[in-house]
């Protein structure tokens, strides 16, 4: 059986797409590269789709988006053909967890020196281990500072930009070459990012954001400057705040509503394994709650067994793992994948690997498959699970029609040692050669 | 193009090596072993996880053939073993069965349900687990913070844990930092042990720096509090000079002020189970050793106890008032919660003492006030067994401990390696604890936790009965602890935290071959692989 997957607008005659085509380019103000039409030919495809891999098919990108793909596919004429003979196109990579470090106003970060009984403290100087106030990615990030180079030249596409402590974060895409930065973001849709370890006031962010019902965030309450308790000014000032936010619902309020309802994913990074077991202690009473799991420590394989399936989608960095105090190796994206735990791969949480000229972006991932790591599902989780785990599975993450055309061009097997990618497509357009 | 040659070959280099790589990864990667290396129970005991693969368990079992039945009643039964039970008489051949984490029936005669996962114990010895009282950090995490919960610290998956679970220890009790300071003007030592930065002011974490000085532990240390030291004195010394500086009784007579007692959390060393494994905290009314010594302190602590029965007496006069219908100010609260429970018998005092004299003192406040004493230490206790005796005081023993005896008087100072005997004779119930807390890996049966059988074995050598010596790591413990109705011995109704082991439980040779800890199997020697895995 053949795989088609074209729609309606290239089954026209080529002369309405001319049309089309000269009225779109009167129009002024369209950038330069909507106006080109692109047709990769010869390449074997892998969709992430449930089509799997089309040999021998041609790309057709219209407007940054992928008007066609298939093996039969119109060309028209108006369209640059750039012949891929012999070369396997990826769909751009998304990163679920792009970490990045943010500027964040707590008071805990201001310092202080007290004398207290002859000896000098110096109180504060850093925030405290696991950063409990509320912050935005958006506010904090000075994308300038951030180096996204290397990401961008590994293949990333899509990044869901994260930092440490409760947050919310951010989604960019890389600009292209005449943009002012590195990247554009998007500050529409971001998601709900808290680190837990197993201490109460990690755990209370999830646990007393999620308990509350709308209007009582407990996030507002306020931090007094002297330490101790709160003054009687400031509690009075949480009343109010709270009657305010009671009429109208505080922006966290409404994203852990969300959170409860299953509209949105809290993404949960854990660093060790009992906190797996206290997080999910605190899900459990809220049964449509999606969680991304983070398993950034080394132990997090030992809980895989208490999770539920349904529940987690765990984010982990391609790479074989040690067992804690043996010598034993273990793959855990093999074990999520028989095991039908939904996971997605993070390129950037192995940063030891990630570097400016880094000759072979997915080597981490090749040695997973060459390990036993289902082939597919590898392909899968980088790009179309991260896709819909940050809700943007409509506009990335697979090669299918209409959808953003972020391609990746390797000259080989892209899961072979010595896989180089030869072009990077950002919506259609070439960014890194 | 010659620079593209060079990446090439360094490419090859790669794959060479990383195709002995992955070589190694095949063999040690079989997703089934790691599925069985994870405790049995990680599973949540929903009986739709509980289809977990079966190549799983049958790559995993190499000593627990069963192990892949279903435990779909969710009953496990040991079956064939030797059971001592500790507080009734030893049951040969017996069965046991474990539901909801409580052992249900127990006996020779009984019925093991059809679809019960069985593990087969015939030829092995069967004990309750044993009881710690004096672990440090297993299992619990330190916190700075001052409202942190002692649930919440929790570490199932703590290596130690799987240790001290591995040498039979299945509960710990772990002194813990109150947050309100020391008594005097100190911090306290597992403060100080940590890193100079947990030290705690307004919830936030504190670096201490001398000015012109680098912080320093070792000078840090010097200003700890009194510690005991081999000779069980209690010295401080001096930070300039180094000398020592004897206790002496203060010129002016400070205010009252309550007694300075510690934190205790009972915790389950339940490896990889995060359920039920913290059992219940402040179980003792902890107190340092010092807190007694002295006409002051004996005042103070006199008053204290006053104020709290009075305050007993006007709170269940307020409580027949409001009965009555009468409107009436209930009572204000003088003294704290856990002197409270000490004055009402809800908990004993445990409090560190080794000489004769300090115990006297001990054991006159306690007759003198009513309420039970624990002397922890308690190195010249068979010089008095008969006032421990009279006065129904506890002890916790370590008979490995060395106290010199002094100069002249060798027949009434000092340790004697038969105080275990002693304190049996006498009827004076006691504890074993090992010389230290922690858990270290240097050397063989040190003096850490994990040589806690050991260290029972000791009491037998002293004169003291098998069986006194195995209560005085189970049922007897649990009682100082107000547990009993829990843990210590194999009752029906009682925690299921067992042992299977390989021989007699205080034998040298023995080792734990299964432990269940609230019915959850959370250790096999041969998947667990931190103590050798051999037959005997």
């Amino acid at each position: 059986m053949r795989q088609l997957l074209s729609d309606k607008m290239n089954r026209r005659p080529r002369w309405a797409c001319a049309s089309v085509l000269a009225v779109v380019s009167s129009v002024l103000c369209q950038p330069a590269w909507a106006q080109r039409m692109l047709a990769i030919t010869g390449a074997t495809v892998e969709t992430a789709t449930k089509a799997g891999a089309i040999e021998d098919a041609t790309i057709l990108i219209k407007d940054g988006k992928i008007g066609a793909i298939g093996r039969d596919v119109d060309i028209p004429v108006a369209a640059q053909v750039v012949d891929a003979t012999g070369k396997t196109i990826l769909p751009g990579i998304v990163d679920p967890y792009y970490v990045v470090t943010i500027g964040r106003n707590s008071q805990a970060s201001a310092q202080r020196t007290i004398v207290f009984r002859g000896r000098v403290f110096v109180i504060g100087g850093g925030a405290p281990a696991i950063a409990t106030t509320f912050a935005k990615v958006a506010d904090g990030l000075d994308s300038t500072k951030v180096d996204w180079t290397p990401a961008i030249r590994s293949g990333v596409t899509s990044f869901h930009v994260v930092t440490g402590g409760y947050a919310q974060s951010l989604l960019a895409r890389p600009a292209g070459e005449d943009a002012d930065s590195e990247v554009a973001i998007s500050k529409s849709a971001a998601n709900v990012l808290v680190t837990v370890s197993n201490d109460t006031k990690s755990l209370d962010v999830l646990r007393k954001n999620l308990k509350t019902t709308s209007g009582r965030s407990t996030t507002q309450r306020p931090v007094s400057t002297s330490g101790g308790r709160p003054s009687a000014a400031a509690i009075r000032a949480a009343m109010a705040a709270r009657a305010s936010a009671a009429a109208s619902a505080s922006p966290t309020a409404s994203l852990w509503a969300s959170v409860r309802d299953g509209k949105m994913p809290v993404f949960v990074n854990v660093n060790n394994a009992s906190a797996v077991l206290h997080a999910d202690a605190i899900v459990d009473e809220f049964p449509k709650a999606q969680v991304a799991l983070i398993a950034s420590g080394p132990n997090v394989y030992s809980t895989l067994a208490a999770l539920e399936p349904k529940r987690y989608t765990v984010i982990l960095p391609p790479a074989i793992d040690r067992r804690p105090n043996s010598a034993d190796r273990i793959n855990m994206p093999r074990m999520l994948s028989e095991k039908k735990i939904k996971f997605a791969l993070s390129l950037s949480l192995g940063q030891s690997d990630f570097r400016v000229n880094q000759p072979t972006p997915l080597f981490g991932v090749s040695m997973l498959i060459r390990a036993g790591l289902d082939r597919q599902d590898a392909i899968k989780a980088l790009t179309i699970e991260p896709a819909k785990l940050i809700g943007m599975e409509k506009e990335v993450g697979s090669l299918e029609v209409g959808k953003k055309a972020d391609l990746l061009v390797f000259g080989e097997d892209p899961f072979s040692a010595t896989a180089d990618i030869e072009q990077i497509y950002v919506s259609g357009e070439l960014v890194n050669e | 193009m010659s620079n593209l040659h060079l990446t090439r070959n360094a490419v090859w280099g790669q794959l060479a090596v990383m195709a002995m790589a992955c070589s190694l990864v095949c063999v040690y990667s079989p997703p089934a072993s790691l599925a069985g290396q994870m405790p049995a129970d990680t599973k949540k005991e929903s009986p739709k996880k509980d289809t977990s693969d079966k190549s799983a368990s049958e790559d995993a079992s190499e000593d627990d053939s069963e192990d892949d039945s279903d435990t779909a009643s969710g009953v496990l039964a040991i079956v064939g073993g030797d059971v001592i039970t500790v507080t009734r008489e030893t049951i040969r051949g017996g069965t046991i069965l474990i539901e909801d984490g409580k052992i249900t029936a127990l006996g020779n005669d009984i019925e093991v349900p059809k679809n019960a996962e069985t593990i087969d114990a015939s030829g092995q010895v069967i004990t309750p687990g044993f009881i710690s009282l004096n672990a440090s950090r297993v299992g619990l995490r330190s916190s700075s913070d001052s409202s942190a919960k002692y649930a919440d610290s929790l570490d199932p998956f703590d290596n130690n844990v799987r240790l001290a679970v591995g040498i039979g220890i299945t509960t710990t009790c772990q002194k813990v930092t109150l947050r309100s300071g020391g008594s005097r003007g100190g911090r306290s030592e597992e403060t100080l042990a940590g890193s100079s930065t947990n030290l705690v002011a307004d919830g936030f974490p504190i670096t201490e720096r001398f000015p012109g000085l680098d912080p320093d532990l070792a000078q840090l240390a010097l200003l700890k509090p009194p510690t005991e030291t081999d000779y069980g004195e209690f010295i401080s010394t001096c930070p300039c000079c180094g000398l020592p500086i004897l206790p002496t009784e203060p010129l002016a007579t400070p205010a009252p002020k309550p007694l300075t007692t510690q934190g205790s959390v009972v915790v389950k060393m339940s490896y990889g189970v995060l359920d039920d494994m913290l059992l219940r905290e402040n179980v003792f009314f902890d107190t340092n050793s010092g807190a007694l010594i002295g006409a002051n302190n004996q005042r103070n602590w006199r008053g204290q106890i006053e104020l709290a029965r009075k305050y007993l007496t006007d709170q269940a006069e307020h409580e027949k008032a409001t009965a009555a219908g009468k409107k009436v100010k209930p009572p204000r609260k003088p003294v704290k919660d856990d002197v409270l429970r000490l004055v009402k018998g809800e908990i004993a005092m445990r409090i560190p003492a080794n000489s004769v004299s300090e115990m006297k003192d001990i054991l006159l406040l306690a007759e003198e006030l009513d309420y039970k004493v624990v002397i922890d230490g308690a190195a010249e206790s068979w010089v008095i067994g008969r006032k421990l005796a009279e006065a129904d005081a506890s002890v916790i023993l370590t008979p490995r401990r060395r106290r010199n005896a002094q100069f002249g008087a060798e027949d009434r100072t000092g340790t004697w390696i038969e105080t275990t005997r002693v304190m049996e004779g006498q009827g004076v119930p006691f504890a074993i604890t090992s010389l230290s807390g922690s858990i270290s890996l240097n050397g063989l049966a040190g003096r850490d936790l994990t040589s806690l059988p050991l260290e029972a074995a000791f009491a037998v050598r002293g004169g003291a009965t098998e069986r006194a010596a195995l209560a005085a790591l189970t049922i007897v413990p649990a009682r100082m602890m107000g547990l009993e109705d829990r843990i210590g011995s194999l009752e029906v109704g009682k925690d299921a935290d067992i042992l299977i082991l390989n021989g007699p439980p205080l034998d040298y040779r023995t080792y734990v071959e299964t432990a269940i800890v609230n019915g959850h199997r959370v250790y096999d020697r041969g998947q667990a692989r931190v103590l050798p895995v051999y037959d005997k």
